[in-house]
């Protein structure tokens, strides 16, 4: 208990510290990541691959899709009935291109053997970040009108849609970061690289 | 004659194009003949001399006078069009409002009056209604309707005049009178905002205590608790709450707390329903405020020590210290509870990657040999302080499942390894065949599926049966004049006048007072007796008519 006690409070005592004098930020890590594919098989029959599968539902009255899951890698799946399907949940690129052989395969198990692996692309990466400030974000609104938004009735985050890499951030106040809109993972760390100066000038004094 | 104006309120005028090549006057400010820079220009003649030499340097620009011309039939007429403030030309001469056959004028018609409508709602003035319009104009040259609703459009025109003009107009007050969603109306005036270029004042909760405060009904004393409120602003503003946080609730809390400092009492319902937000909301925003050092000041230190105008830099105080926004706070906290959550976790990778266990999970020795425990006390004490544990439930615990445990972990490795390598075809069966139902599970799923969505397939049986009863009806539609003429032909062929009858009737129902069952009823009767007799009382068939045309 002593122990703990002293390594929670030596913990603690580091992060103040490096508030007051140093600028960290986290590196970004991915949360999401969207990617679609084609069967190349036009037609399928969603309730045939909703009743064989074990991790699939499919409610025609809510959505016309089927969604799968699989464990591993934990990723959830639509699979519309024109042989396209999403996958999202992935952590990474290399991941997401696994869990969607998995969910061809499924597929192929219920009955569309011709179901090919095809035009596999990254859709959307989200990644999350956080600094170890808090950020002055009505002036940095104020300072890049350009590229803010920042409504606080609407929503409590500021909107900061960059150009170069096109990424949409999300800057909350207490210092943690969204990154979205991304198609690999090199944009979201440009995206961040890029970033970093400006909250540092919009630091809390 | 394709003289446009762009400036609006010159527009207004009778504007007289007689003109082909407007000469740009501003630009010829000396005269090209003996190059003095004395210009006199005669609005009414439209032209510019020079007074040194008399040399005409211009002539024929555009004058504001009214001209008229005499039509064929003696009549003067004013020469040129009527231009309103909005720069609309009309191509026909007859102007009759909302019989216009232009589109674009109707739909400037429809913004104006919605804008109208919203201005008249919530007190704003003919000027503000006069921007807001013009706004408009703009969204619709920039096409930006297509595709959105025309009130919220309309209502985000005048929302960014309000910002402009700081009135104490929230969004939510459009959406309230429009009825429609906030957010959704929010969308349209973001991306209004950001199609223009507009870069509008943050929105300032201090804007809105004055109009919330004179709602709370604390009648002469209402400005010396919108004061207090104000100063509250401030000291929220200085110790960061208001950083995305929405206006409503930061002025609730203000006035809430402004209230007990001049004796009113009023509950955190009427706050709730005068600044419309959740009651969680409003008391996060008090608890919040509690946790700054503000909160230890009395109401005169407050009321003492300025931010009068809501902003953090007209306070006067400089003993108490700026404090971080809350959510920074919190993340804190939270951060520093998963470092000591980290720290286990690392003893716990440390132990079940070192030797002992690995002699465990080899069958060489067995967990009760062991000389010293696997892991440190402190770690035990922590996660059993944590979920109430007992150290033996744990101990014993850890020692019967760590071995099996670990196997499936590598077992589960080695087995993601080969999958990796493995392409589509050669997938580890074992695992793909648990994606799968069996025979018999896919007969339950069938009949569970099935039942689920009974509605469904119902109503998908349904739609496809309609489907072809439709486009049986589209055609007798379309056939229905040669069909009619030729049941007519059918009808004059008829010698019974019983049948006659029947089959009108069977074309088209009379009148919805008869009671045809019973009608029928009376005709079935009467084709029995038909056929019995084969004559028909001539009576009765008269009698028949008549029911029928009652």
């Amino acid at each position: 208990m002593e122990r703990g006690m002293k390594a929670s409070k030596a913990f603690s005592e580091g992060t103040v510290k490096s508030s007051t004098t140093e600028v960290t930020i986290k590196a970004a890590e991915i949360v999401n990541l969207v990617c679609t594919l084609d069967l190349g098989v036009r037609n399928l029959d969603l309730k045939q691959i909703a009743i064989k599968a074990r991790n699939a539902e499919y409610n025609p009255k809510r959505f016309q899709a089927v969604i799968m899951r699989v464990r591993e890698p934990k990723t959830t799946a639509l699979i519309f009935s024109s042989g396209k399907i999403v996958v999202t949940g992935a952590k990474s690129e290399e991941e997401s291109k696994r869990a969607a052989k998995k969910f061809v395969f499924i597929v192929r198990k219920c009955g569309y053997d011709e179901a090919k692996f095809s035009e596999f692309k990254v859709q959307n990466v989200v990644g999350t970040s956080a600094v170890n400030f808090p950020i002055r974000l009505e002036a940095l609104a104020q300072a890049h009108t350009k590229f803010c938004t920042y409504e606080p009735e609407l929503f409590p985050g500021l909107v900061y849609r960059m150009m170069e890499p096109k990424i949409v951030l999300l800057i909350f106040v207490s210092g943690k970061l969204v990154l979205t809109g991304g198609k690999t993972r090199k944009q979201i760390d440009e995206a961040l690289e890029k970033i970093k100066d400006v909250l540092v000038a919009f630091k809390k004094k | 004659m394709a003289t446009t104006i762009t400036d609006a309120a010159a527009a207004a005028a009778a504007v007289t194009s007689n003109v082909d090549d407007a000469l740009d006057i501003a630009g010829k400010n000396c005269c090209p003949h003996c190059g003095s820079s004395e210009l006199e220009h005669d609005a009414s003649q439209g032209n510019t001399f020079c007074t040194h030499c008399g040399c005409i340097v211009e002539e024929n620009t555009i004058v504001s006078e009214v001209t008229f011309v005499e039509g064929p039939g003696g009549h003067n007429t004013v020469a040129g069009q009527f231009v309103d403030a909005s720069g609309f030309v009309p191509t026909s001469n007859v102007i009759i409002p909302g019989l216009s056959k232009e589109s674009r004028e109707a739909t400037r018609n429809n913004g104006r009056k919605i804008i109208a409508q919203l201005v008249g709602a919530l007190h704003l003035n003919p000027s503000q209604e006069e921007q807001a319009f013009r706004m408009f104009l703009l969204a619709v040259e920039h096409n930006f309707l297509q595709g959105r609703k025309a009130a919220n459009v309309c209502a985000s025109c005048l929302y960014i005049v309000c910002r402009r003009e700081k009135t104490p107009h929230l969004l939510i007050d459009f959406s309230d009178y429009l009825q429609t969603n906030v957010y959704d109306l929010g969308r349209t005036f973001l991306k209004f905002a950001r199609i223009l270029n507009l870069s509008l004042p943050i929105i300032d909760p201090s804007l809105y205590i004055h109009r919330f405060a004179s709602k709370l009904g604390f009648e002469e004393k209402t400005h010396a608790v919108a004061t207090s409120a104000l100063r509250l602003i401030a000291r929220m503003k200085r110790d960061w709450i208001h950083t995305g946080r929405r206006p409503s609730g930061l002025c609730g809390a203000a006035l809430f707390v402004a209230a007990k400092m001049h004796g009113f009492y009023r509950s955190q319902r009427e706050i709730v329903n005068v600044v419309r937000i959740g009651d969680v909301t409003l008391r996060k925003r008090l608890l919040e405020l509690e946790e700054t050092p503000s909160a230890l000041l009395t109401a005169d230190e407050i009321d003492a020590m300025g931010g009068d105008d809501g902003n953090a830099e007209a306070l006067n105080d400089t003993r108490l210290k700026e404090s971080d926004p809350p959510s920074f706070k919190r993340r804190r906290t939270l951060e520093s509870n998963d470092g000591e959550d980290d720290a286990i976790e690392r003893e716990m990778n440390q132990v079940l990657n070192s030797e002992e266990v690995k002699k465990i999970e080899r069958g060489e020795e067995s967990a009760e040999d062991l000389a010293q425990p696997l892991f440190s006390l402190d770690t035990f004490s922590i996660v059993t302080d944590q979920q109430g544990w007992t150290q033996d439930s744990i101990k014993g615990d850890v020692d019967h499942n760590l071995p099996e445990d670990e196997e499936d972990e590598s077992l589960k490795e080695t087995l993601e390894e080969e999958e990796e390598e493995n392409d589509l075809d050669i997938f580890d069966e074992e695992e793909l065949e648990s994606y799968l139902n069996n025979e018999e599970e896919e007969e339950q799923k069938r009949e569970m599926w099935t039942l689920i969505n009974q509605d469904y397939l119902q109503k998908q049986a349904e739609m496809a049966q309609n489907e072809a009863p439709d486009s049986s009806l589209i055609e007798k539609k379309k056939r229905k004049p040669r069909k009619s003429s030729s049941s007519m032909k059918s009808s004059q062929g008829t010698d019974s006048t019983v049948d006659a009858v029947l089959s009108a009737l069977s074309e088209k129902k009379v009148s919805k007072k008869v009671n045809y069952a019973a009608l029928q009823e009376l005709f079935r009767f009467n084709n029995d007796d038909n056929h019995l007799s084969d004559v028909a009382p001539t009576n009765e068939e008269s009698n028949d008519t008549a029911t029928v045309q009652l």
